[in-house]
């Protein structure tokens, strides 16, 4: 039985070892990973993907203005009106920090956390509104701003925390270990900060940029269901099927209904 | 010769052989021997089967576990803290090591050769000279005494030539030759030298003793469970397990169980399971260690908490007390809570026992007791029955000494009295009127916990004295038909009253409430009433909604259809001030107005306007059949009975009825009542086939369906089971259950109960009040409690999560006694500004006004702190005043860009305070505890997760709390802690500081 194991752990470490010669110069050596849990690998030459817009129709709603006056110090840092970021609505007709991720289809599989995140605080703001993350990750905040803000994450099935960050603090660098879907992170200070993380137990998530679009790459091929969700309007689902290297097109589409 | 008998041919024991029927009876005696032994080594010891089993498994689960500890272990000890540790043991030793062996060789070569030749030389000559001492003491002669001293002092002087070693241990020796009294000091430089050296060595491994303990302490933090060699240890236990009777034996109580001669693993320090011990439910360990450590077995044993026939070994059946025999069958796994009510039965809260909690919770919150008497259920009533006769028999025996000191004065002052008897007679009267200032003081007490009980006494229903002010009449026979069909889960249970026994009680409640008039109102804007119902704290009782759309707690009323039975007026009275009445219906005489159990929301009539006229809005398009029956009389006369009957008394305040006793049993010992006067009608033999003639299955039963005896009676309506529906679900019935199994008169003497004098009594009397007056409604108290604010979508959003009513966890530790009292009289903290919560005025929730007594705050207020352990009384803090460079730094610290207190903490300045998160610091020294304020500082989310106020503001160096952030140039230099600094501030904050700080902050 001893034996046995003993023949695991090494196998484990043979494997890892040709493993980690083949990857090339560029490949980072991968963490060891603990005896017995094994990563799943995504062959290249079959590897798949998704990608698509999100689309907006209806009347784009009026802009919220983030009322700063109660901040002088916040509100020295713009000299333009600040507006909320929960709908901004692109000039081709396509909405902004849209999450989309792939919802089911990967049950069973485990893999490297390769994807961590950041936010920035800048002008009272988060930036960007919405981020993504792989559980397990690290998200890393910084303070730009030359006065205090505390990071205060909300989550239901993370650990909470709340930590102030003074002007020029070094960056918050913490874990999330849980998949936990747009989890909002909020400033006590200002109470009109407002950022979303999405803490996901894969990598094949993006978020909607200025063009609208978004590109999940790398899939294995199987069938699976895609799901956008955005803070105001909801989420809404599509399921794919993908073959060996192939790589569909999903749109969404929002309304202001 | 007398003749010979005749052969008797028929004799068998002559004629016929014996062989078979003796070897039948033989062959049967052989097998009922060997049966009988079988039975009673096999049979009747089924312990030995499961002991045998229960040591194979263990043992094979455990080196399963091996392995796994093996790696465990030597992961911590391959870590880099763990190497530097068992380094710094080896440099330790190493340091200490040269001189330790010098000195061990100075012992061993020196020390110990040196008192070995030294020693026998030196007893041989005391024994010598003790011989000759002796003769010395006996002899009578003169002149032998004589001789002998010389012979002594001849033995002392005489020169003994000794080899010795050195004591240094370097091996070498000298020769000396010594007299008595020399070799008498030699032997005790000689001790007091090893002493010296001994004492040396254990100092030699002072540092490295240390650092040994340093690192099992660091493996031992690391390791969870036990260490691979402790798991050796119980391997090699169970190599030699012995198959015996295991039993705990109470001495005290001369009780016996032997339960663990089966459950072998209940104690074990392995966690074991179903799955880990091949699937035997009856190996695992008792699933909570916790209650074990406070009810350690050898001490409590085991059936007195479970049940069951401890002795019996000889069946599961038996041994569980599952037989006709025995009276105290083992308790079902969903009400094994009821073991922990005989001995906890004043409480209404027991840690651990959350089945058995809810079980007392619906009894109180149902009013089981409004019908049913069970003590402690209704306290105050009980309580106040003895304080109306303590005073009776304090005044009397007031009087008596009153009489006494008549009569001793009128003694003293008789001329015939001697002097010496008058001084007597005086001072007996002395006595006696300090006896009496005693009993004023006592009285005067009585007197005070009199009137607050005359207001706590309640009843569990609305007063239906203002029916006729706050109810639509037509609506009262539809609610006594079926409340549970007018609104689903109400406390009112269903009673099963024929169609004209509904119109006579509705007749007789209108005809005898009072009539009176209220104040109109115009409208109100129900668009805001909705919104101040669903933030106020309305919902923290009520509810309001249906189904999916319900939302609220549940604790009062839901008030989905109110606006179908009460007027707008009466509501808007009603929101305004609960306590309020028509004064027809106040006090009569001796009775006093119940107080209901609605707090005061100190709402302005704008507000109660809104409320109302949102919730006179809730309502259905339901009909209602005129019942102009209900102001007949003669149905009136009708309805006395009947309600006399139900015992509507019970629960409501009815004018004619204030005198009304209990309509139901006795419940206090409703689990130990003999089963035969539990009365299961005509069920008792279907019962017992189907296995359910059990307390357990008559209460679960008559629960479930209270009219379920009465079936197959033939009975008229006068004469049927008067107890009515509850409609309780599943689990409420289990709770239910589980709190009437374990209420029995138990065997157990008063040291096993749990009636404690100290603050744990603070706490008990203390969770009566938070269950009666739902403070858990809006509060947590416990970590784990559901607040119903909790449960509300708006309450999710991140912009409303800060507007939850703050956590108590350690509100004891937090706030002052005298604070808190002041608070909780008058949570506005003002006799004027009253729409407002007193501290946290940002809260759109408001902390109501609840009508305390006296009594109840001082009882809320010692719960608090004993479950904070505080000290009682409390005594100040002094806290070291600020110089004028201190306060200089603290007011820097306070308002620099990298601490922004005032960033959420209210200032008094109203533009800012809309925003602010958290309370103001000018009321923080009247109403903090400075330690508990330095806590909060370095750890607000260990104290009230979730919390606005960040953590690791602080952060630790050099032993002392330094602010973790740019800090203004002028604490270069500055050696104190500077938490320490600001609690120091906070404390001796003032109003001009305040108005200072608001100023330069702007800036």
């Amino acid at each position: 039985m001893i034996f046995q194991k003993n023949f695991g752990v090494l196998a484990a470490v043979a494997l890892l070892t040709v493993v980690g010669c083949g990857g090339g110069p560029e490949t980072a050596e991968p963490e060891a990973p603990v005896a017995g849990e094994e990563y799943f690998k995504v062959d290249p030459a079959t590897a798949a993907g998704v990608s698509g817009k999100v689309n907006f129709e209806g009347k784009t709603p009026k802009p919220v203005r983030i009322n700063m006056s109660a901040e002088p110090d916040c509100k020295k840092l713009h000299t333009a009106t600040v507006h909320a970021e929960q709908v901004v609505v692109n000039e081709n007709g396509t909405l902004q920090n849209v999450f989309v991720w792939v919802k089911s289809g990967l049950e069973g599989k485990k893999f490297e956390v390769t994807k961590n995140a950041s936010l920035n605080q800048k002008g009272c703001i988060y930036r960007p509104h919405v981020i993504a993350m792989q559980a397990g990750g690290t998200i890393s905040v910084s303070n730009g701003d030359p006065l205090t803000h505390n990071v205060h994450p909300l989550p239901k099935v993370n650990r909470e925390w709340n930590k102030s960050q003074t002007p020029g603090a070094s960056d918050i660098k913490r874990k999330f270990a849980r998949q936990e879907i747009m989890l909002p992170v909020k400033c006590n200070i200002h109470p009109w900060m407002r950022a979303y993380i999405s803490v996901v137990s894969h990598p094949f998530f993006a978020v909607t940029g200025e063009d609208g679009s978004f590109e999940i790459p790398g899939l294995p091929p199987g069938t699976y269901t895609v799901e956008a969700k955005h803070e105001k309007y909801g989420d809404q689902e599509m399921s794919v099927t993908l073959v060996d290297s192939e790589s569909k097109e999903v749109d969404f589409t929002f309304s202001a209904g | 010769m007398p003749p010979n008998p005749p052969p008797d041919h028929d004799d068998p024991v002559v004629n016929k052989s014996l062989s078979v029927s003796l070897f039948s009876w033989t062959l049967i005696l052989m097998l009922t021997l060997v049966w009988a032994l079988y039975d009673e080594v096999v049979t009747l010891r089924p312990w030995k089967g499961y002991q045998a089993r229960f040591a194979g498994l263990y043992a094979a689960h455990l080196k399963q576990l091996k392995p796994k500890k093996a790696m465990q272990e030597k992961e911590i000890k391959e870590s880099d803290e763990y190497q530097r540790l068992q380094q710094q043991v080896e440099e330790a030793s190493q340091a200490a090591a040269t001189q330790t062996s010098a000195i061990r060789n100075r012992i061993a070569n020196g020390i110990n050769p040196r008192t070995n030749t030294v020693r026998p030389a030196f007893q041989a000559l005391r024994g010598e000279i003790g011989a000759l001492t002796y003769q010395l003491e006996i002899s009578t002669s003169e002149s032998t005494k004589e001789s002998l001293a010389a012979d002594i002092e001849g033995g002392k002087q005489r020169q003994q030539e000794l080899d010795l070693a050195l004591d240094d241990g370097s091996g070498d020796t000298e020769t000396v030759s010594w007299t008595y009294p020399q070799l008498e000091a030699e032997m005790s430089r000689l001790r007091e030298l090893r002493v010296k050296l001994q004492s040396e060595l254990v100092a030699l491994g002072g540092p490295a003793g240390e650092a040994q303990r340093q690192l099992d302490a660091y493996l031992q933090n690391l390791m969870y469970g036990l260490t691979e060699t402790q798991i050796q240890g119980l391997i090699n236990k169970m190599e030699q397990f012995e198959v015996s009777i295991k039993q705990i034996h109470l001495g005290d109580i001369d009780w016996v169980d032997r339960c663990e001669s089966c459950h072998a693993g209940t104690r074990e320090p392995v966690e074991l399971t179903k799955a880990s011990m091949g699937g035997e439910a009856v190996f695992t360990s008792h699933p909570s260690r916790d209650l074990l450590k406070i009810h350690d077995p050898e001490e409590f044993g085991c059936t007195p908490c479970h049940n069951g026939n401890g002795r019996a070994t000889s069946s599961v059946t038996k041994g569980h007390g599952r037989y006709k025999h025995w009276l105290w069958p083992l308790f079902e796994k969903e009400n094994i809570e009821a073991g922990c009510q005989q001995c906890h039965s004043q409480e209404i809260v027991t840690p651990q026992a959350e089945v058995l909690n809810k079980g007392r919770e619906l009894f109180l919150n149902k009013g089981c007791w409004g019908c049913h008497r069970f003590e402690g259920f209704d306290k105050e009533a009980d309580l106040l029955s003895d304080v109306r006769n303590e005073i009776k028999f304090r005044d009397k025996e007031k009087a008596a000494n009153e009489k006494q000191v008549r009569r001793n004065n009128e003694l003293a002052d008789d001329p015939d009295t001697s002097d010496e008897q008058a001084s007597y007679y005086n001072a007996r009267s002395q006595a006696l009127q300090l006896a009496n200032s005693q009993l004023d003081a006592r009285l005067t007490t009585l007197k005070a916990e009199r009137k607050s009980l005359t207001q706590e006494v309640r009843k569990f229903g609305p007063s239906l004295k203002e029916v006729r002010v706050k109810l639509r009449k037509e609506w009262i026979p539809v609610w006594l038909k079926n409340p549970h069909e007018f609104r689903p889960g109400t406390k009112m249970p269903v009673f099963r009253l024929e169609e004209d026994e509904i119109q006579a009680i509705a007749a007789y409640v209108w005809q005898n409430g009072v009539e009176g008039s209220l104040q109109k109102h115009p409208p109100g804007d129900a668009a805001r009433g909705r919104e101040l119902f669903e933030t106020r704290g309305c919902l923290g009782c009520h509810s309001i909604g249906e189904g999916e759309q319900k939302m609220g707690g549940s604790f009062a009323a839901n008030l989905s259809r109110v606006g179908e039975k009460t007027n707008y007026d009466f509501l808007v009275r009603w929101i305004h001030d609960p306590a309020e009445v028509t004064p027809e219906a106040g006090a009569t005489g001796d009775e006093v107005h119940l107080i209901p159990v609605m707090p005061n929301l100190r709402l302005t009539f704008a507000d109660a306007r809104d409320i109302a006229s949102y919730l006179l809005a809730q309502k259905t398009d339901a009909t209602y059949a005129a019942a102009d029956y209900m102001d007949d009389p003669e149905r009136a006369e009708e309805g006395l009975a009947l309600a006399r009957r139900y015992g509507c008394a019970g629960c409501h305040e009815i004018s004619g009825l204030e005198t009304e006793g209990r309509i139901g049993t006795e419940l206090t010992l409703e689990g130990s009542k003999p089963i035969e006067r539990l009365d299961f009608a005509l069920f008792t033999h279907p019962a017992k086939v189907e296995g359910w003639y059990s307390h357990k299955g008559f209460f679960e039963q008559k629960l479930q369906d209270p009219a379920f005896f009465d079936q197959g009676k033939v009975r008229e309506p006068g004469e049927r089971l008067r107890m009515p529906n509850f409609n309780l679900t599943d689990d409420e019935i289990t709770a239910l259950t589980t709190f009437l199994l374990g209420a029995v008169d138990t065997a157990l003497p008063a040291n096993y109960r749990f009636e404690p004098e100290d603050e744990r009594a603070d706490i008990q009397r203390g969770w009566w009040m938070v269950r009666r007056y739902n403070c858990t409604g809006c509060h947590q108290i416990r970590p784990g409690d559901e607040t119903s604010f909790m449960g509300m979508e708006r309450y999710q959003d991140p912009d409303w999560v800060e507007q939850m009513p703050p956590q108590l966890y350690s509100e004891g530790a937090r706030v002052r006694p005298d604070w808190l009292i002041s608070f909780l009289s008058n949570p506005a903290l003002s006799e004027t500004d009253i729409h407002r919560n007193g501290i946290r005025e940002y809260l759109h929730a408001r902390m109501p006004t609840f009508q305390f007594t006296e009594r109840q705050v001082r009882t809320l207020m010692r719960f608090f702190m004993a479950r904070s352990s505080q000290p009682h009384p409390y005594i100040d803090d002094q806290l070291a005043p600020l110089s004028a460079a201190e306060r200089t730094l603290a007011r820097r610290l306070f308002t620099s860009r990298g601490a922004p207190c005032l960033k959420c903490h209210m200032t008094g300045d109203p533009g800012h305070d809309r925003n602010a998160t958290a309370p103001n610091f000018l009321v923080a020294a009247e109403r903090l505890k400075p330690d508990w304020t330095r806590r909060w500082m370095l750890e607000p989310a260990g104290i009230a997760p979730g919390t606005a106020m960040p953590s690791e503001l602080f952060r630790h160096e050099q032993g002392r709390w330094i602010f973790d952030g740019p800090l203004p140039a002028i604490f270069e230099g500055y050696e104190g802690d500077h938490a320490d600094l600001l609690v120091r501030y906070m404390f001796q904050f003032t109003p001009a500081e305040l108005r200072r700080l608001r100023s330069s902050s702007v800036q």
